[in-house]
């Protein structure tokens, strides 16, 4: 006896026990069915799909295009906040009457780079920004606030921020931190651009800051003309008279066989950072370190100042300060 | 076998002949089924394909701007030429002729610093300074060497050099002070440059050889004696001309 029947009629097979052949077709032509019929069906989505209660819509984001408009209000913002960590400066940092007359003229000078920077950013199709970039003064400015003035301990904090024990000293390194910062931007932006006309633009302001932050560096500590690892480069057979100071950052495309250099130096416990009037043989991009504050047990509080970046340009979505 | 087995079995045979036929049948019908479903999935792969390949290459075509031309490839998939305004890396014909000429002078600069170190005018860090100021000088020409390759002339401007030679063979203050003006001429040379070289390798080094010329300006007018702020940070050069090479 078999287990199918073949003397049963095809379209009978309701009719029939259950056989393992009929399962195989039934089942085939199902399949052969469903693809046919998703295969045909209309792709277009459930525009408002069941749901049980009220929901708010989910926000949609605007569309953050890199365009050179956005560099240049970028750049701008950054000259704002420049201008703010000087007037942060001139608040804190108990400055000479000496000292005040430099800030004030590199105010002037941001200013000057603001205006011509705003008008790049016309010619460039975008609108002006006319503040400063809000994620580089919450970032960097509030924590370097809080370390000048103090304040007490937040959330995980174990203990207080102590008040600096040298607001002048630290209120010229945020000065030339920010000088630094600047002319690093700037060069920074220079392969963003698409057209050279802008890049040439933007790196006349990077020169100037960057005279901005020697001059500044010659005032700090006059000794200090050369970075101490430049001269190692350059092969000086006489004996060095400046102080060589750790440095905790690498980067400098030219330098590889000495791991490079950096455009400041990080101290260690109970030594004061050092500024460099010349800090590099190229240009780097590295984030500036700046060591303010009271001395700890490891040092001072160091705080890394990055160029602006894909979380902190200027959109054009952008409108308001 | 008696009529009515006979019988039976000829039924039998006919019934299993009925179903041989329509097993046949089901399985064209299946078959058949099976190609039509496929027909428009098999489409789509098709198309797919087609798309996938114009993506790809307008992908290609923006891979070598920066990060302005990844935002334009990505908002211009469908709309493939208009990726072509990205600038390209490697240094055009006309930046190759720049590059050149800037190398040119940053020889020129460090032969002129060698001349002032001959003769040991300077000394404890004014001597440091100005020997890293000439090596750094040497580092760009090698640089721009590396980027230019067999096209770079690894040759000072002699007549550059013999025009400003003798400046820089005076005392300590004077040669300092020759030696800002050289630099603030270069600073204004090369931000010149930036301002032309199309390809952005090229800009990107000579940007971050200005910035530093720049500050050697500072450091030398510091050296020179220049006190006043405005006038350390004076910017007061003026671009050197390459027909003068």
């Amino acid at each position: 006896m078999q287990n199918d029947d073949t003397t049963s009629d095809l379209w009978g097979l309701g009719e029939q026990s259950a056989s393992r052949r009929g399962i195989l077709r039934i089942g085939g032509l199902t399949v052969a069915i469903a693809a046919l019929a998703a295969a045909c069906a209309s792709e277009d989505g459930d525009a408002n799909p069941a749901r049980v209660g009220e929901l708010t819509p989910a926000p949609t984001l605007p569309e953050g295009v890199l365009t050179d408009g956005v560099l240049f209000r970028t750049a701008t913002s950054m000259h704002y906040s420049v201008i703010d960590a000087h007037e942060l400066a001139k608040k804190l940092g108990k400055l000479t009457a000496a000292q005040t007359a430099i800030v004030d003229d590199y105010i002037k000078a941001n200013q000057d780079a603001i205006e011509d920077l705003q008008s790049w950013s016309e010619k460039a199709g975008s609108k002006p920004w006319t503040c400063a970039n809000p994620r580089f003064d919450r970032v960097i400015l509030k924590p370097i606030s809080d370390r000048i003035t103090g304040r007490p301990k937040e959330g995980t904090e174990e203990t207080d921020v102590l008040p600096s024990d040298d607001p002048n000293r630290d209120a010229m390194a945020v000065v030339h931190a920010c000088e630094t910062l600047a002319a690093a931007m700037h060069q920074s932006l220079v392969p963003q651009f698409s057209k050279p006309e802008y890049r040439g633009v933007v790196i006349g302001h990077g020169t100037e800051a960057a005279r901005r932050a020697t001059a500044l560096a010659l005032v700090i500590n006059a000794d200090n003309l050369v970075n101490p690892t430049n001269l190692a480069n350059a092969n000086l057979d006489l004996p060095t008279t400046t102080t060589e100071a750790a440095t905790t950052t690498t980067q400098n495309i030219a330098q590889s066989e000495k791991g490079g250099t950096t455009t400041t130096a990080a101290p260690t416990a109970g030594q004061i950072q050092q500024y460099y009037a010349v800090p590099s043989q190229f240009g780097t991009l590295s984030a500036v370190q700046l060591a303010i504050g009271a001395f700890g047990a490891s040092g001072q509080f160091i705080i890394n100042i990055e160029t602006p970046s894909l979380n902190s340009f200027i959109y054009d979505y952008q409108t308001e300060c | 076998m008696d009529n009515n087995e006979a019988a039976q079995l000829g039924a039998a045979e006919q019934r299993a002949d009925d179903h041989t036929v329509a097993s046949r049948r089901l399985l064209v019908a299946g078959a058949a089924g099976a190609a039509a479903s496929l027909l428009p999935f098999l489409g789509g792969r098709a198309s797919a394909a087609s798309a996938s390949a114009s993506t790809d290459s307008t992908t290609d075509s923006s891979a070598t701007g920066g990060s302005t031309a990844g935002s334009t490839a990505g908002s211009t998939a469908d709309t493939a030429a208009t990726t072509t305004t990205a600038p390209p890396k490697r240094p055009t014909d006309d930046d190759i002729s720049l590059l050149t000429f800037a190398q040119t002078l940053e020889l020129t600069a460090r032969d002129l610093y060698d001349v002032a170190l001959d003769n040991s005018v300077f000394s404890g860090p004014t001597l440091e300074a100005i020997k890293t100021i000439s090596e750094s000088h040497e580092a760009y020409a090698q640089a721009i060497s590396g980027l230019i390759g067999r096209d770079a002339p690894n040759a000072p401007k002699t007549d550059l050099f013999d025009e400003l030679s003798e400046s820089f063979s005076g005392s300590a203050a004077d040669v300092a002070a020759a030696a800002r003006t050289l630099e603030n001429n270069l600073v204004a040379t090369h931000v010149d440059i930036v301002g032309q070289l199309v390809g952005v390798d090229g800009s990107a080094l000579v940007a971050a050889m200005v910035v530093i010329e720049a500050r050697q300006a500072t450091v030398l007018a510091h050296i020179a004696g220049v006190d006043g702020l405005d006038e350390q940070l004076a910017t007061d050069g003026e671009a050197i001309p390459s027909s003068a090479a």
